[in-house]
């Protein structure tokens, strides 16, 4: 996501048995792997047909979930989450909230009732085992919250041996709340996510099941959805599978079946006042059909959209690796429900536009190319959220600076307006340096000093770490790294050691130095040029020749600190004023360096990073120092300060 | 042939003209002030910048990261004291020289030196007690704007219509402006009042400019207006023309065309003061609440019976009055 989501009637439900059909229409991503297998370990199947009531704001189920132990043991404790019973008063969700604040909501707010969202559980069968919704109890891994009710475990009277399959039919009912933290409603439209009793993932030898966060995201094993939904004839529906069939119920209702192979979750959006835009584009993995759900006060936005997803899907096939799926939904949701969008499902993201949107302020194109990204750093690549959430926040922030510079030109890639400018790298730099210190990037998502932090160090911090990575391998191979990162890790869930490998095998070199100092680490990297001087040699005589330049001689001093404890092998460039540039490499390893020349040339200037690549750096403006002063910047910034005052100063005599 | 008779906005702009010392002397005070509140700031930043080769980026244009990256440097060049001084002790300068400013212009002619600070002094505590009524009666303003925005933020979100919120939000900021206005243009008729007729009690020049407001609503109102207007499309020209004409190394251009508002500015408010005079001058007397109770004062040297600045800080020390 982005710095911040019944029971189908019997009679009118199409039969499962139509699913057959769905290769037909649709290319499903083992298609293109050209081996006839699935791209995924397919571990679940999930059937679900679900009916939404958009008088009440519900939506009442009916799973079936096919598990598939490829665990290697026996397992007779299975837990799910219940992502939409954080919505309580009393969850760990809005304990966090209300400590700390999350996107959309400040610390300490009030509790809203419209926010109020439950996921009831009203029979729980397990195939062969009977009824076991007694048997059900809410568990809370994370804290010692006993009223928590996103987690719940079911142990099975039976074992589920290796190599067999686990069928279990849950009936559910949904409440929604008022859209927040991306789910929910808002007048008539639905963003119905996180919206089904879901798995958890075995994991390194265990369950991993964490309860829902404030600052936390998802994970989940691959597979295939099987999703009918039921809604009112009127409304335009989205969501993460491809549409296989269609019916029109005779109560005014339409049911529209969803299959979707080798993802790991399903989401989908209604709204009677969509605007369906339909476009596409072709690739190396084939055409992929872009529906564009747009909200009719986003109408002059729609080539905005159409052109970055466009050449988001161009950069990241050529980088990284072929987007194998046929499909990718675009949700714009309308005005009121932001908190809805921003937002990533496979195949499907959220959005995020206003009507009045100018096109220097790049908010749309931001949203759209991040929510796109993650369909490689989350989608595929299905990293922990939970425990490693850089890994897909970050690295996506990382490609997302890429993308935006190739689109919209570096220097200006997030904002062009009026003069102002602003590049995504330097928005990325600025949040990292909100928070410079305070977490490593490898910390659980709810463990984080604060929200903010979350969001700086996750997102901001990660990115310059990787620009800053890119800086010392090169741009080819930082690309190389991350398309054989995505290659060999899609459909996977890797863990932030099976990145750094990567890392090192196509770069060659042992980065676990950096790893260890920007990954694990919170030291601070600065490096300040301390002292520049020329001294002339004969300083001592009683009357020295007068200073000639080009001919007096002098002994040049440079001193280079390093102010933080961060350590980092640099360049220092000193530029002397007869034209000559002189470049040194220094690791960094001491406080401090000493560079000193005797030439007939004064030193002009050094700078440490001349080449601007150690974006890590926490004061860009300490890493060079000039002899002679140049206060352009300055007096340009003061004469802006002074209007600005004399301004102010007019407002508050108008009083009098 | 005689020229016709200008109207009060022509004669106020006339007679910022002839008294245009007092202009020149409100914008030298404006300018100093800010440029003193600018100094902290500015040597902050030079201390970061001026040997700098990472300011490159602010000269040629704005950057706004590296703007923000100055921003969040340890010295904190932007929070630098000063600039809300500067700002505060041009508000009570302000505040202090407005009786002497309405006085000048009340009798278009240059006043002594001693003049002028006599009456500043002499209707300084009337204009104080005006500047508060003015500030209580902001309050409910200030609630109702933040009722309204709250209003118009709901609307935007909950409103079926995606439009509604932003132009029940465009009519309240239009009619909180208006409302300020009105409150503003009233409070000058009360300040003018006290001046020409000497009146002590702020209670009833504010009453005698409150009955003048409703008789004359139209005509004072877009007196007040076109002034205002024509600040604000200055500002607007002038915003224009530096964005996109302006190189952003260009540091002298934008300092004159910002000098050249802020002179604007500064000449519109006297401007409106003036016009406001004008028009009180050429109107009937003033509509008396109670026939019996109020008599026009004569309107000749009133300073005669101001206090002297001595007599100032007698009243500083006696204040608040009976
Ligand atoms: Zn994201």
């Amino acid at each position: 996501m982005l710095s911040p989501l019944r029971w189908i009637a019997g009679a009118v439900a199409l039969p499962l048995a139509m699913v057959p059909a769905i290769g037909g229409g649709s290319r499903s991503p083992a298609a293109d792997s050209g081996t006839g297998q699935p791209l995924s370990t397919r571990v679940v199947h999930y059937q679900i047909e679900a009916r939404l009531d958009p008088a009440r704001k519900t939506v009442d189920a009916q799973e079936t979930l096919t598990y598939h132990n490829l665990t290697g043991q026996p397992l007779d404790v299975f837990p799910f989450h219940l992502y939409l019973n954080a919505f309580q008063p009393t969850s760990t969700f809005m304990r966090e909230v209300r400590r700390d604040g999350t996107r959309g909501t400040s610390a300490g707010s009030r509790w809203d009732p419209k926010h109020y969202g439950v996921i009831e559980v009203k029979s729980f069968q397990v195939e062969g085992q009977g009824d076991l919704t007694r048997q059900m109890e809410f568990i809370h891994p994370d804290d010692d919250n006993t009223d928590d009710r996103t987690v719940v475990q079911v142990k099975l009277p039976k074992p589920i041996p290796p190599g067999a399959d686990v069928v279990f039919r849950i009936a559910f009912h949904d409440q929604l709340p008022e859209v927040l933290e991306r789910t929910g409603y808002k007048r008539d439209f639905f963003m119905v996510a996180q919206w089904f009793p879901k798995v958890g993932v075995w994991w390194h030898g265990a369950w991993n099941c964490h309860q829902f966060h404030a600052n936390s995201e998802f994970f989940a094993d691959f597979g295939v959805y099987d999703v009918k939904v039921t809604v009112p004839q009127t409304y335009v529906l989205g969501s993460c599978g491809d549409e296989v069939a269609r019916v029109r119920n005779p109560d005014g209702t339409q049911t529209v079946a969803y299959h979707a192979e080798d993802i790991h979750d399903f989401s989908w959006t209604a709204d009677p006042h969509f605007h369906l835009v339909e476009d596409s584009w072709t690739g190396s993995g084939g055409t992929v059909k872009i529906h564009l759900l747009l909200s009719p006060e986003h109408e002059r936005q729609r080539q905005r959209y159409l052109q970055v997803i466009k050449g988001t899907l161009d950069r990241f096939d050529r980088w990284y690796g072929p987007y194998p799926y046929d499909r990718i939904t675009l949700v714009d949701p309308p005005h009121g429900a932001g908190d809805a969008g921003g937002m990533e499902y496979p195949t499907l993201i959220t959005c995020g536009s206003t009507w009045w949107e100018p096109k220097g302020l790049r908010g749309t194109e931001l949203v759209t190319e991040h929510e796109f990204g993650h369909q490689y750093w989350y989608g595929m690549v299905a990293t922990n959220e939970f425990e490693e959430a850089w890994m897909d926040e970050g690295i996506n922030s990382y490609t997302e600076v890429k993308v935006l510079d190739s689109l919209y030109g570096s220097g200006r890639s997030a904002l062009d307006w009026w003069g102002l400018t602003a590049d995504d790298s330097g928005t990325q730099r600025l949040a990292y340096l909100s928070e410079p210190d305070t977490d490593p990037l490898a910390r659980f998502a709810w463990k984080y000093l604060s929200s903010h932090a979350y969001g700086a160090v996750t997102y901001g911090k990660t990115a310059t770490v990787l620009l800053t990575l890119e800086g010392l391998l090169g741009e080819e191979t930082m690309r190389r790294a991350l398309h054989t990162y995505f290659m060999r890790y899609r459909f996977t869930h890797p863990t932030g050691e099976d990145f750094l490998k990567t890392l090192e095998e196509v770069s060659g070199q042992d980065l676990r130095w950096y790893y260890n100092q920007a990954v694990y680490g919170t030291q601070v990297l600065d490096y300040e040029v301390l002292r520049i001087d020329s001294d002339r040699v004969d300083w001592y005589e009683k009357n020295p020749p007068p200073e000639k330049k080009g001919q007096t001689l002098y002994r040049d001093l440079v001193l280079v600190h390093r102010k933080g404890d961060f350590i980092f092998p640099v360049d220092v460039e000193i530029q002397f004023d007869n034209g000559e540039k002189v470049r040194e490499r220094w690791d960094g390893g001491d406080r401090w360096v000493r560079y000193t020349y005797l030439k007939k040339a004064k030193v002009d200037s050094a700078e440490v990073d001349p080449d601007h690549r150690v974006w890590l750096d926490a004061n860009f403006f300490n890493n060079s120092r000039t002899r002679e002063p140049d206060s352009r910047a300055t007096r340009k910034l003061a004469t802006y300060w002074l209007w600005i005052i004399q301004f102010l100063s007019q407002a508050a005599a108008w009083l009098t | 042939m005689t020229l016709p008779h200008p109207g009060p906005v022509g004669a106020g702009a006339g007679l910022v003209w002839r008294r245009q010392r007092l202009l020149w002397w409100i914008y030298a005070v404006n300018l100093v002030l800010a440029g003193l509140g600018t100094l902290p700031m500015a040597m902050r930043t030079g201390t970061i910048l001026n040997h700098s080769l990472g300011a490159r980026p602010l000269v040629k244009g704005m950057d706004v990261t590296v703007l923000g990256s100055l921003a969040m440097h340890p010295s904190r060049p932007f929070l630098a004291p000063g600039s809300g001084i500067a700002a505060f002790v041009f508000f009570i300068f302000m505040l202090f020289v407005t009786g002497g400013v309405l006085k000048v212009y009340v009798l278009d002619r240059t006043l002594t030196t001693e003049e002028f600070f006599q009456a500043c002094g002499g209707f300084f505590w009337r204009c104080f007690r005006l500047l508060i009524l003015l500030l209580l009666m902001l309050a409910p303003i200030a609630a109702l704007a933040s009722a309204l925005v709250r209003w118009s933020d709901k609307l935007s979100s909950d409103a079926a219509a995606a439009w509604l919120g932003f132009w029940v939000e465009v009519a309240s900021l239009l009619a909180i402006g208006l409302l300020l206005m009105i409150l503003r243009l009233w409070f000058d008729l009360a300040e003018l009042h006290a001046v020409v007729e000497n009146e002590p009690a702020v209670r009833r020049s504010l009453a005698a400019a409150f009955r003048l407001l409703g008789r004359n609503f139209a005509s004072l109102f877009w007196l007040y207006f076109r002034i205002s207007l024509a600040a604000w499309m200055v500002l607007a020209l002038a915003l224009g023309v530096w964005i996109r004409l302006v190189p952003a190394d260009a540091v002298s251009t934008s300092f004159a065309i910002g000098q050249v508002v802020a002179l604007f500015w500064i000449a519109a408010r006297l401007w409106q003061r003036a016009s406001e005079a004008c028009w009180y001058q050429q109107r009937g007397p003033v509509p008396a609440a109670e026939p019996n109770t109020f008599s026009p004062p004569p309107l000749r040297p009133h300073w005669t019976a101001a206090p002297s600045i001595p007599l100032l800080f007698r009243r500083f020390l006696t204040w608040p009055p009976r």
